[in-house]
């Protein structure tokens, strides 16, 4: 749960302990407002709603702390990835240089990040991968001609291109779903 | 431009196009021509740049049912306009 390093204490909460603080802070008022909503459709008394503090103590910050969890264990997941991949290099050819810092290709997390969308590998092939491997060579042409504020620009205009990409993939896969569902009914 | 070109690249599509084609949106309709077996795609082998380690590029080409798509679409459109204007 804790470890101690040079700098101070590092507190890590297990991904199960955030999920079953949020399932148990939310269950009776989840409970309560279904069972009022039966009450209000059949006509029986309602019950009064004493588990707000519970959610308001408990199951707030658990929901709040679930994002940071999931940007956490996504740049964690590819730091990590990166590190095996370089594990066979002996680390004392860099003595004597400047240390080395390790640069992720633009775009990396953002792929990574794209993995947690309900979406199909299929469509992260052929939609989302080209336009970062677009950018990733947009960049890496500008980095060569020695214009690095030609780079950022490149990387922060694709930033928005690739979440236009994400809500023109949203809206043709809804609108799919939309004819498939009325040849069904049709 | 696919069939004229043989194969491309999506960004050479967009700069081909004089701006017809956006980069938000030409992999989203790519990847529907793909889906209705008009183009077909595959991942490039040797990297674009000397050295540099990125993500492949994709590379499409149009099929025989594109080509004959594209080929029903302009006789149609002729049609059309012939209709139009007689």
């Amino acid at each position: 749960m804790s470890n101690r390093d040079g700098d101070g204490i590092t507190i890590t909460i297990p991904w199960w302990v955030v999920y079953a603080s949020a399932i148990v802070s939310w269950a009776p008022t989840l409970f309560t407002w279904v069972y009022n909503i039966a009450a209000s459709v059949f006509g029986a008394a309602h019950i009064n709603d004493g588990s707000l503090a519970v959610t308001v103590l408990f199951g707030i910050p658990a929901m709040l702390a679930l994002p940071v969890l999931i940007i956490r264990k996504v740049i964690s997941s590819t730091t990590g990835s990166l590190k095996r991949r370089f594990a066979d290099i002996d680390p004392t050819i860099f003595d004597g240089l400047v240390p080395p810092k390790l640069i992720l290709p633009p775009g990396t997390r953002i792929l990574a990040a794209l993995s947690w969308l309900p979406v199909r590998n299929k469509s992260i092939e052929r939609v989302f991968k080209p336009v970062i491997s677009d950018m990733q060579l947009e960049y890496i042409e500008a980095i060569a001609a020695e214009r690095p504020w030609l780079a950022r620009a490149i990387c922060a205009r694709y930033y928005v291109i690739i979440a236009l990409t994400v809500i023109s993939f949203a809206f043709t896969a809804s609108l799919k779903r939309v004819v498939e569902m009325w040849k069904l009914v049709g | 431009m696919l069939i004229s070109s043989g194969e491309s690249y999506g960004l050479e599509l967009v700069k081909a196009s004089d701006g017809a084609l956006k980069r938000g949106t030409v992999y989203v309709l790519l990847d529907r021509m793909e889906d209705k077996g008009l183009i077909e795609s595959r991942e490039e082998e040797e990297p674009a740049t000397d050295g540099y380690v990125g993500i492949p590029r994709r590379l499409y080409k149009a099929k025989g049912a594109g080509v004959r798509a594209l080929e029903a679409m302009e006789r149609d459109d002729f049609l059309l306009r012939g209709a139009v204007t007689t």
